[in-house]
């Protein structure tokens, strides 16, 4: 299999501070990756590095289109826009800067908010909706990106249980129709269960490779250190109670 | 209904009339991603640059209009300039030239002999007095206005609603922020005219204000608030005929009725609304 992502010595500084270093992997298509860590461990940074969207050192290859899911806290929800015109909003690189999206487009983002559990919900404020059902129209929008590449940023944080059941399966499915998928998130136990793969960061890449391999207390230890509780044999984890997403109380 | 016709009839109020709708329309439309980006401040101090070029137009015996659009296009290529420092954003940069634009217009107008006259018409503006230049301003700003919101109109509301994604997709905010404030810009020059400095930020804002309130997405809200503007422009002037109220706070006053008709419909209908399925549950929970 080829390599759909590369990174190989990632570093990244914002100013004085050093956010991630020595930072180098390579995923095959297909794969689903979560990416785990403490907060401010650089996890965000990763994917905004992968975007092109900071300044790094080192080299950082990957497949394109590129879709993305921001964090629900960067979208501004009390704009006035419907569900629909959100998904429409992924086809705006293929359309160019005057075409307006044609029926072709609108049909295509009909079916995935359907995808997604939304059919009835296309005419529906942005603002009006659930957080849960939010995050699944911004997914529907990554996948009208049509991307290679899919980079999702904490999608799990703060949502209903059916949108998170949604969330998993549709992207599950895009990993294996051969999408590579990256994944944020503070909720380990819900990133064993799905991903295949997971990268362990603390500024530095603690641990990579196969879900089984890195699940281990060992590395749970290094990652997040006396954050890592073992009870019993079983590892848990205590989230940062000064949580910066303010709405991602209760994983972990 | 000789009313409505007769101040068609001078050519005066017909031009005034022009310049109302276009201004009406254009404030009231670019209004919506001012007030939807948080950038009410950015009207006001543009409000504030403009006086600068006034004063020099008027020193130079030139056009005011021209002044005006000079200013403008100084003020936004400086601030580009600035804010290619990644430390600024494009609306700090614009925080530190306007104030310095405005003390440079103050200290001229000071210094000026036989200013102080027109410095009311800066400051509240002088419909009646809209030249055929300041018509072909408006009508070129009108159209300026409309092939950008054509152009690049759907990247502008993505770099509103999701910067993260629009940076994402390799739009460049930067550019586009800039694209933005240059028409903003563009339509407070207009504006100056016909309601003048002090007014300006309320033709921004009260279209758009009362438009979020009617309509549930966004072009339908730029269209409303257009339409808002322009009316109020309409309707200030056959008021300020018939009454002798200055034309722009006669036009000013109408956009703020609107929105007070508006807002307080809204309240009414979204009262009932909530009160009708649960009256109990919601009752004295301070809504």
């Amino acid at each position: 299999m080829s390599a759909a992502v590369v990174v190989d010595g990632l570093r990244v500084a914002f100013g004085a501070r050093l956010v991630l270093e020595d930072v180098s992997f390579s995923l095959p298509s297909g794969t689903f990756v979560g990416i785990l860590g403490p907060n401010g461990a650089g996890k965000t940074t990763l994917l905004r590095a992968l975007l092109g969207d900071v300044a790094i050192e080192g080299r950082v290859d990957l497949e394109r289109p590129i879709a993305y899911v921001p964090q629900l806290t960067e979208v501004q929800a009390a704009f006035p826009i419907d569900a629909l015109g959100v998904v429409l909003m992924g086809c705006y690189p293929r359309l160019g800067w005057w075409r307006r999206p044609s029926h072709r487009e609108r049909d295509h983002a009909r079916a995935l908010l359907e995808r997604v559990g939304l059919a009835d919900r296309a005419r529906s404020p942005f603002d009006e909706l659930s957080g849960g059902q939010r995050q699944r129209v911004l997914l529907a929008r990554a996948l009208a990106q049509e991307g290679s590449v899919v980079l999702l940023d904490e999608p799990l944080s703060g949502i209903d249980v059916r949108s998170r059941e949604v969330m998993l399966e549709v992207i599950g499915e895009q990993a294996r129709e051969g999408a590579t998928v990256l994944m944020t998130t503070h909720d380990l136990a819900e990133a064993a269960r799905v991903c295949d793969r997971m990268l362990v960061l603390n500024r530095v890449l603690v641990a990579q490779g196969a879900t089984e391999e890195i699940f281990t207390e060992d590395v749970l230890r290094r990652a997040y250190g006396a954050g890592a509780l073992v009870l019993e044999g079983r590892t848990a984890v205590l989230d940062d109670p000064h949580h910066h997403h303010g709405h991602g109380h209760g994983h972990g | 209904m000789e009313w409505l016709i007769d101040p068609w009839t001078s050519g005066i109020m017909r031009r005034a009339f022009a310049e109302a709708i276009l201004m009406g329309t254009v404030a009231g439309g670019l209004g919506c991603f001012v007030l939807l980006r948080g950038l009410a401040f950015l009207g006001e101090s543009v409000a504030h640059t403009l006086i600068f070029g006034v004063v020099v137009a008027f020193l130079l015996g030139g056009p005011v209009a021209l002044g005006a659009v000079g200013a403008a296009a100084l003020t936004v290529a400086l601030s580009s300039v600035l804010a290619a420092d990644r430390r600024f954003s494009v609306d700090v940069s614009m925080g530190v030239l306007l104030p310095t634009f405005f003390g440079l217009g103050v200290t001229l107008i000071a210094l000026t002999e036989g200013y102080q006259t027109r410095l009311e018409d800066t400051l509240f503006g002088a419909i009646l007095e809209v030249t055929d230049l300041d018509l072909a301003l408006a009508g070129a700003v009108a159209l300026l206005v409309a092939v950008t919101l054509a152009c690049a109109g759907k990247e502008l509301v993505l770099a509103t609603f999701d910067r993260p994604m629009a940076r994402a997709m390799g739009y460049r905010l930067g550019l586009l922020d800039l694209l933005l404030f240059a028409v903003v810009t563009l339509a407070a020059v207009v504006a100056l005219r016909a309601v003048g400095n002090v007014l300006l930020t309320a033709m921004l804002l009260g279209p758009a204000l009362s438009a979020r309130l009617l309509t549930r997405t966004f072009w339908p809200m730029v269209a409303t608030a257009a339409g808002l503007g322009a009316f109020a422009g309409i309707a200030g002037l056959y008021w300020s005929w018939s009454t002798n109220v200055g034309g722009g706070a006669a036009i000013v006053l109408v956009v703020a009725a609107l929105f007070a008709c508006v807002a307080g419909g809204h309240a009414v209908t979204s009262g009932v609304r909530r009160r009708s399925p649960a009256p109990v549950a919601e009752a004295g929970l301070g809504h």
